[in-house]
């Protein structure tokens, strides 16, 4: 092994028994791996070499994660609007997925050394139909480890997945509404002018917090005339996330690297108020354990003052 | 919470590293230090970045339109249509809120962006009549524009609008967002959805993304180019997932919440450098 390997393997290691140390770590982390194309250009390097670069760091820092017991890492590998690139670059970043995910489940990669579950998320049918076939074999293999996940976003948005969990949540309602004993044209009329009135009233009515709360519980209760309809029309923001490609854990941490202060349409709906939003000026490539370990402390010194602003969240 | 740690996989924790008692326990002390150092450093920065917004916010204090233009004139760009985050809490409740809104709003006409958004998460502001809303800021305006120039402001929440102003053509757009139009409003486009297609005049693949853009983009607004926080770290405080896809974000570390025009004047310094360049 070289010099260079060998300090990097030593940094990773060091990296990972000292975050292993660590009094908490959070439990679900997604990455937005951007800068690849600009690493290239700045080390005169070809697009390839970039993007395989970035997926070198991906596997180490994966390495890292795991291994000091964080339990879930969403990545943003491809973007739904990654296909408008030039149809070369957009070739050769399957090509490189072809590659690599292979990699990732082979005998010593990521997902048979931690015991890391993958799952491909988002616009699947998208992808060529080969990567179609090793996304859904790569599943298949790591369905039953439980010590970790790894979701892999491509080809992803969060408005895709939005809107996905809504039409998933709705195609589930149609039985129910269809099959309730009031069900009528007329009364679905009814219902959807009384819905609209709640919103207008969500709107307009809304005192405080807890009396939002309190309004919401009453937008949901049915009144008197649609009541059974209303009620298997019950749906709610948990509706929703139950809907979404992946049931992930709460995000407590999003990094994005090359100094770009956007979600780009990442996780937009899972970040929450406790989730701590790192932009990091590296590019992914120059992301080394040492970073990742620097975000994590990062992370760390958040929750305490936002545990200290919002002492009621203390439990979680 | 964090999994009991099991000791299996403990020798996959440490890698290339001896593990054994004494070497287990320089871990943890070395774990303590770096954490102790890296602590005191960040709190030695947070103390140097206080008093020095201190001193530079001084120099923005009662600033007015006219010098916002003065002040972004050298910046390449400005964002189109930029969007606040103001907190009830932290601007001491809804009068210090419609303060710092209509403070927002002179400084926009100065930087020149022709829309605004103001999110206050529990709707204080959303939940005020409209007109009385515009009226408000129009009289706060006067201060800076005189008498019978304020320019010509329309004052939109949801479906709702109002115009007002003195003169010229349209100079802004001022939409007012809650935490309603956020994820509440995707569960009653999902309720509706359910209830258009159970009248069968919806079909499931007509829930697309185009149909929840349009009818977010009627009902509660678009999504801003720039959005400012004046938390001390990113906290989107319940915001429309849906509108904030690709707006830049930005709040000024360790502000400790102050608001001010310091923080805008640095978010516009920031976005004057961003280069966009969304999936291509």
């Amino acid at each position: 092994m070289n010099y260079q390997g060998w300090v990097q393997g030593m940094e990773k290691s060091l990296v990972s028994t000292l975050l292993y140390k660590y009094p908490e770590l959070p439990q679900h982390i997604g990455i937005v791996m951007d800068g690849n194309r600009r690493y290239a250009r700045e080390h005169h390097a070809s697009r390839h070499e970039g993007h395989s670069s970035g997926f070198e760091t991906m596997s180490g820092i994966l390495a890292v994660a795991y291994s000091a017991g964080i339990r879930e890492i969403t990545v943003y590998a491809f973007s739904i609007e990654n296909f408008n690139r030039n149809p070369d670059e957009v070739e050769d970043l399957m090509n490189i997925a072809r590659d690599k995910l292979g990699e990732l489940v082979a005998k010593g990669g990521v997902a048979n050394k931690y015991g890391v579950k993958i799952n491909v998320m988002g616009r699947v049918n998208l992808l060529p139909l080969d990567l179609q076939e090793l996304a859904n074999e790569i599943t298949e293999i790591t369905k039953n480890n439980t010590r970790a996940v790894l979701n892999l976003c491509m080809p992803y948005t969060a408005r895709d997945d939005i809107t996905h969990a809504i039409q998933e949540t709705v195609k589930d309602l149609q039985g129910k509404i269809r099959n309730n004993p009031e069900y009528n044209i007329s009364k679905i009329h009814d219902l959807k002018q009384d819905l609209h009135e709640n919103e207008n009233k969500n709107d307009n009515e809304t005192s405080t917090l807890q009396s939002k709360a309190a309004n919401d519980d009453t937008s949901n209760k049915p009144n008197s005339s649609n009541s059974s309809i209303l009620e298997s029309i019950n749906i709610s923001e948990e509706t929703i996330t139950s809907n979404m490609y992946e049931n992930t854990l709460p995000l407590d941490l999003l990094i994005r690297t090359s100094g770009t202060y956007r979600l780009s349409d990442f996780m937009l709906w899972e970040i929450t108020m406790s989730t701590y939003i790192d932009f990091v000026a590296d590019l992914w490539p120059e992301y080394s354990p040492f970073c990742f370990m620097k975000s994590i402390t990062k992370w760390l010194l958040w929750k305490h003052d936002w545990l200290k602003n919002h002492p009621q969240n203390c439990h979680t | 919470m964090q999994e009991p740690k099991s000791e299996n996989i403990l020798p996959k924790v440490y890698g290339r590293l001896p593990s054994n008692k004494v070497a287990d326990f320089i871990y943890t002390l070395l774990a303590s230090t770096f954490l102790w150092f890296y602590t005191s450093l960040y709190r030695l920065r947070e103390s140097y970045r206080h008093v020095s917004y201190h001193i530079s916010r001084r120099k923005y204090t009662n600033i007015t339109p006219q010098q916002v233009r003065t002040h972004v004139a050298e910046l390449p760009k400005i964002p189109q249509h930029v969007g606040f985050i103001l907190n009830y809490n932290d601007l001491n409740g809804f009068k210090g809120v419609l303060e710092a809104a209509t403070e927002v709003c002179a400084w926009t006409l100065g930087a020149g962006s022709s829309r605004l958004t103001i999110y206050e998460r529990t709707g204080c502001l959303k939940r005020e009549d409209l007109q009385s809303l515009a009226d408000v800021f129009t009289s706060s305006l006067r201060k800076y524009f005189g008498r019978q120039n304020v320019p010509h402001i329309i004052f939109r929440k949801g479906r709702e609008y109002v115009e007002a102003g003195d003169v010229g053509d349209t100079a802004l757009t001022v939409q007012f967002l809650s935490e309603c139009d956020g994820k509440p409003f995707m569960v009653d486009l999902a309720k509706e959805f359910s209830l258009e297609l159970a009248q069968g005049n919806l079909k499931e693949e007509d829930i697309t993304i185009e149909r929840i853009h349009k009818l977010t983009l009627e009902r509660v607004g678009d999504e801003p180019d720039l959005m400012v926080t004046f938390n001390s770290y990113l906290d989107l405080e319940g915001f429309s997932p849906w509108l904030a896809r690709i707006c830049e974000l930005y709040c000024l570390p360790d502000n400790d919440n102050n608001f001010g025009f310091q923080v805008f004047m640095e978010a516009l310094k920031n976005f004057a450098n961003v280069k966009v360049n969304l999936g291509s």
